[in-house]
């Protein structure tokens, strides 16, 4: 029976919170009845830890469904607070007052009451009483502090500052006299809480007349609360609070912290105090206020503030440009320009940074002569400002620079072209792609390589076919492949190669061309590949294989494949190989196709390196056939780390469909694996398949 | 009290006190190099899987010394170490000790001498401790971090930040007034994906944002033993050596039982929200992150979902919930997989997986989207840990900061009673405040047992 009822509950509650949630439905609909009350009441009554909470979280269904829809909830409240009275267990106690902290009302207050004398439930009624918003609670608290002591009156105390009760002075002023320390500490926050003229007097004058050390740090944590409290009623009263605390005497911590309740409240005259406090000895006064000029408010004159610093060490100089950083004025750009010559790297570094931000065209040649001359984070901060400088005539300045500028800084500008990017920079671009200088021509091909749009493909073959070097070559055959790939039409991508590719004597730049074309993968070019890897030129072979490598789906297999059977030269059949391996992944086999393509190309390898290559693609493909390759190489001390890896990415695939296999595999890898992280999870899934 | 009378009154003299003081070590701290007196001094609070990992995570930057550890355990020979240090069953302060002196031998660094302390305010109180991390049970997170701002510490502190909205409002206050660096420990913050993400959201590169879908299975190895642990397990003697009573702190007293403690308290409400503040403080927190919402949070939140009945775990299993942002957008979750987070734009979606980081996309091209002068790009962190050791020289907010970790884990919290409740919230950001429903109002705080108060 009442298991039926429970059920019933469940498909009440179900339905309530869906309805409330499309809201479709009214809570009338659902009905809370005094039989359903007493029945879940008398579930609880011989709950004890450790047990089922099954009756538990029934009973916790009706009190929200009685919530939900504001029904029945007295008689709720009368039958746990019945149960409070009677020899119930602690823990159904505890439970009950959980819920009672959320609906209870002052009805309950008298039953609490009596649990709160009694020092083995005073915690649990403290629980309860905390939430419940009634007034008679207060009256109920502020009595029983005076008839308790220890912790229950500790709790007591916390309760009533919690609930901010202003009729509690009292109360506090005597506790704070109290011979027990954690009484008096527990009164002393309890008045910070309240945020009163009166708390205020009260904690100042027990701070002059505090005898340890400890009740002083407590008195003055709840003054800075109460100034805290006070700020949006009585900012002039609250001021004059921190104004105490921030006096010279007081802990650094306090002044700190009253350091900040200052600038915040002083308005217009939050600078001066910002001044005056970086005059200070102390570092971490001066650390605190410099800090603090992020908070100054806006309009507020930093530039002064800046301009007052004294000598900063340089840690706090970098927090000072931190600082004007956060704040994101650019009028303040030249404090950061000024500490670009600093002796001290890190305040170098932190004004480059700060250049980022408030920095604008008038910086480029410096920030690009840094980036130019210095070395390690400097140099790489220093490229950084320089890609990301903002304002209107950077760009231009930028530009009007690479012709002007020595070699090395003129690097670093076309470097910045391409991060930026500048897209109006091409024609400049494909003229110091020209350059005397090797670095200053890669530069401006990669830069190419990002701006360029495709009518500059003749120009950019062009620099590839003029090209002096082996890596000027590989660059522009990288800046022609992106260039080509931004042609919309697929189809149209190789059709500017294509058409120069049949006057070019050169197998250099033929092959350069043909890699190119692999890249770009466009189905017109196929059959070039195909002729050029039979090429009686060796280059053009490489190229032609390197080029069928690289295409993006599994078309050239059948093209590699012979040449990693057949060719007498091999680096042609390594190569030739190795592309086949990639190419299985690309290609658009089913997975039966996949593992025999892998199973031949196994079967032809000669060195591990490929043999690798394949357990890795084997472990992508859940099939019982490449669980089955893979385990045969567990016992080949070259294979056998892959092999372990490759198993246990296919194990959660294969678990249902292939346990025992799967199994016998996982027992061998927990027998003989020499990863203990690899042991641990095959130890899990053989625990979890047995 | 006459107030004119109080404002002459109010200058307050007391002798100079002996307490925390904080400069920073590493105030005079050099990029690149930092000599061995720059050196920041850190305490780790908190010492089972994650705050082991935590603490050699900071053992293993340039510029910090362990000097002192604390945990309420001395060494527990029976923990389920699951994300970090899988296989072993050690954790507590000796384990962690070990561990620490272990990592330095392997590294070959100097073995210094590290207090051994079972008590946090006995850490706060030394003086020469720059910083904290604090990597307790939830419950613990708020009262810990707290009273470090006020001693003085910058504070590394474990997601969820805090296990109320109450706590999280003073924790937030009192990092700001005291002038404190606080980086809470939702790491996926610091993925660069998750940044580059954020950066195409923001730049327009799905249109408009309209919805994030954010996905929290329960169905991980350590969900399914937590979800089947059902046999009835009596209290039992609290182990040598584990002061239980400080472990429970300011949660109501109840007897020991071992699958309570170590790991598994997170599933329990007094201690942990389950997943939604356990992976939701990391997924959410992206959702909050990515919409703006980092000093806010929706304006309406609605749930449903199915609690466990097992006797010891509470937590929320199964769910459905969506949350309205006062700017349009809408974040909707579940407990379907797989765990992360999608980015529906008018343009397109991003789909950021957790753990990790990796990003799907349709189209598949704004993977490849590169940003230019023009765009805006937020600030890419060095790592987590280091991203805090830095904002500690700086004196600058790190990547999730306070009030990030505040929001976030109110957000979760907030569909925590939403769930709890059964009824739709409509919540007031700005007074951080649920506005419809009085009770579950009084849910934002949790009543203390004596003698611990917020």
């Amino acid at each position: 029976m009442f298991r039926n009822l429970k059920s019933i509950f469940k498909v009440i509650f179900i339905s309530c919170i869906f309805l409330s949630l499309t809201g479709s439905a009214t809570a009338e609909e659902i009905e809370v009845t005094l039989n359903a009350i007493q029945k879940t009441i008398a579930a609880v009554e011989k709950y004890d830890y450790g047990q089922s909470r099954e009756d538990l979280v029934n009973f916790s269904e009706l009190v929200r469904m009685a919530s939900n829809q504001n029904k029945l909830l007295p008689e709720i409240e009368d039958a746990m607070l019945n149960l409070l009275e009677s020899d119930a267990t602690f823990a159904t106690k505890q439970f009950i007052c959980k819920e009672l902290s959320l609906i209870g009302t002052q009805a309950s207050v008298k039953t609490l009451n009596k649990l709160l004398m009694d020092e083995k439930t005073a915690d649990i009624a403290l629980y309860a009483l905390e939430r419940i918003p009634d007034p008679e609670v207060d009256k109920v608290l502020r009595k029983a502090a005076g008839k308790t002591k220890g912790r229950v009156k500790i709790g007591i105390i916390n309760t009533l500052g919690q609930r901010k009760d202003f009729a509690s002075m009292k109360v506090f002023k005597k506790a704070i006299k109290d011979n027990d320390p954690i009484v008096s500490e527990a009164a002393i926050a309890a008045v910070g809480k309240l945020g009163t003229i009166e708390a205020a007097d009260l904690l100042t004058k027990q701070l002059a007349k505090a005898s340890s050390e400890d009740q002083k740090i407590s008195i003055m944590d709840a003054l800075l609360n109460t100034a805290n409290e006070m700020r949006s009623e009585d900012e002039q009263l609250a001021n004059s609070l921190y104004q105490g605390l921030y006096e010279k005497d007081k802990p650094l911590n306090v002044r700190t912290a009253a350091l900040r309740g200052l600038i915040v409240t002083l308005g217009d005259d939050a600078s001066l105090m910002i001044k005056q406090a970086v005059q200070e000895e102390d570092l971490a006064i001066k650390s605190t206020a410099i800090a603090l000029i992020r908070e100054l408010p806006e309009g507020a004159d930093v530039a002064d503030v800046i301009a007052a610093m004294p000598v900063l060490e340089p840690g706090l100089e970098v927090q000072l440009l931190a600082a004007i950083m956060d704040r994101g004025e650019k009028k303040h750009a030249d404090a950061a320009r000024k500490s670009l010559n600093s002796n001290d790297e890190a305040v170098r570094i932190a004004a480059l940074k700060a250049l980022i931000v408030l920095g604008d065209a008038k910086d480029v040649t410096t920030i690009a002569d840094k980036a130019a001359n210095t070395t390690g984070p400097e140099k790489e901060t220093a490229r950084e400002a320089l890609y990301r400088l903002s304002g209107p005539k950077v760009d231009d300045t930028i530009l009007a620079e690479i012709v002007i500028t020595d070699v090395k800084v003129k690097r670093e500008l076309i470097r910045s072209v391409g991060h930026r990017p500048i897209p109006t920079a091409t024609k400049t671009m494909l003229s110091t792609a020209k350059d005397d200088d090797r670095n200053v021509r890669t530069e401006s091909l990669k830069s190419l390589g990002v701006i360029a749009q495709p009518e500059s493909l003749p120009s950019l073959i062009d620099l590839l076919v003029s090209a002096e070097t082996s890596a000027e070559i590989k660059e522009a055959q990288k800046t022609v492949s992106l260039v080509s790939q931004k042609i919309e039409d697929k189809s149209a991508q190789s059709d500017a190669i294509l058409m120069v590719l049949p006057g070019l004597e050169d197998p250099k730049v033929y092959g350069s061309l043909l890699e190119v074309l692999g890249g770009i993968g466009s189905p017109k070019s196929l059959p070039v590949l195909q002729k050029s890897i039979k090429s009686k030129k060796a280059e053009i072979r490489l190229s032609a294989i390197r080029a069928s490598s690289d295409w993006p789906n599994g078309d050239p297999m059948t093209d590699l494949l012979p040449v990693a059977q057949k060719s007498k030269d091999e680096t042609e059949r390594i190569l030739a190989l190795r592309g086949y391996i990639g190419l299985v992944k690309k290609s658009e086999l089913d997975d039966a196709g996949k593992v025999a393509a892998y199973k031949s190309a196994f079967d032809l390898a000669e060195q591990i390196n490929e043999k690798r290559q394949i357990l890795s693609g084997l472990s992508e493909i859940e099939t019982i056939a490449s669980l089955e390759m893979m385990g045969e190489q567990l016992d080949n001390p070259d294979l056998k780390a892959e092999a372990e890896v490759g198993i246990m990415s296919l194990r959660r695939g294969l678990a249902e469909s292939h346990p025992q296999k799967l199994k016998i595999l996982l027992k061998k890898i927990v027998e003989t694996t020499e990863d203990e992280r690899i042991r641990s999870r095959a130890k899990d899934t053989l625990d979890q398949l047995n | 009290m006459d107030r004119r009378k109080f404002l002459k009154q109010s200058a307050l003299g007391t002798a100079a006190l002996a307490v925390p003081t904080f400069i920073p070590s590493s105030v005079l701290g050099r990029a690149g190099f930092t000599p061995p007196s720059d050196r920041i001094n850190l305490g780790c609070i908190g010492l089972g899987g994650q705050g082991s990992y935590n603490m050699l995570a900071f053992a293993s930057q340039p510029d910090v010394e362990i000097t002192t550890l604390c945990d309420v355990n001395t060494d527990s020979d029976d923990y389920t170490m699951l994300y970090q240090f899988p296989g072993s069953s050690r954790a507590g302060l000796i384990p962690a000790h070990e561990r620490l002196k272990q990592y330095r031998e392997g590294k070959g660094q100097q073995q210094n001498d590290c207090r051994l302390i079972h008590d946090f305010k006995e850490l706060l109180d030394v003086k020469d401790i720059d910083a904290v991390s604090v990597c307790t049970p939830d419950h613990w997170h708020g009262l810990i971090s707290i009273a470090a701002a006020q001693a003085g510490k910058d504070i590394y502190c474990e997601k969820p930040l805090v296990n109320t909205v109450a706590e999280g409002r003073i924790l937030s206050d009192a990092v700001r007034q005291n002038g404190r660096i606080l980086q809470t420990g939702s790491h996926e913050r610091s993925n660069d994906s998750v940044r580059f993400a954020y950066d195409l959201v923001q730049n327009g590169r799905i249109g408009q944002l309209k919805q994030i879908r954010v996905n929290m299975p329960n169905n991980d190895s350590q969900h399914l033993s937590m979800i089947n642990n059902t046999a009835i397990q009596l209290p039992t003697k609290v182990p040598a050596g584990f002061n239980y009573d400080m472990w429970l702190g300011p949660t109501p007293w109840v007897p020991y039982i071992h699958d309570r403690t170590h790991f598994w308290w997170r599933y329990i409400s007094e201690y942990g929200g389950g997943e939604m503040t356990d992976r939701g403080a990391h997924i959410i927190d992206l959702a909050q992150f990515i919409n703006n919402s980092d000093d806010t949070g929706p304006v309406k939140i609605r749930a449903k979902g199915k609690q466990l009945e097992n006797p010891l775990y509470d937590a929320f299993i199964e769910y459905d919930f969506t949350c309205q942002y006062a700017n349009g957008v809408e974040l909707v979750g579940s407990s379907d997989s797989p765990r992360g987070l999608k980015l529906i734009g008018s343009d397109g979606w991003i789909f950021i997986h957790i753990h990790g980081g990796r990003l799907e996309a349709e189209p598949q091209s704004l993977l490849r989207e590169q940003f230019g002068s023009g765009d805006k790009m937020v600030e890419r962190s060095p790592g987590h840990h280091r991203n805090f050791l830095d904002s500690m020289k700086l004196r600058r907010d790190p990547v999730a900061h306070v009030e990030i970790g505040h929001r976030t884990a109110t957000l979760c919290h907030l569909i925590n009673i939403a769930l709890e409740t059964g009824r739709p919230i409509e919540w007031n950001p700005d007074k951080e405040q649920i506005t419809n429903d009085e009770t579950a109002n009084q849910m934002l705080k949790r009543p203390m047992r004596s003698p611990w108060h917020l």
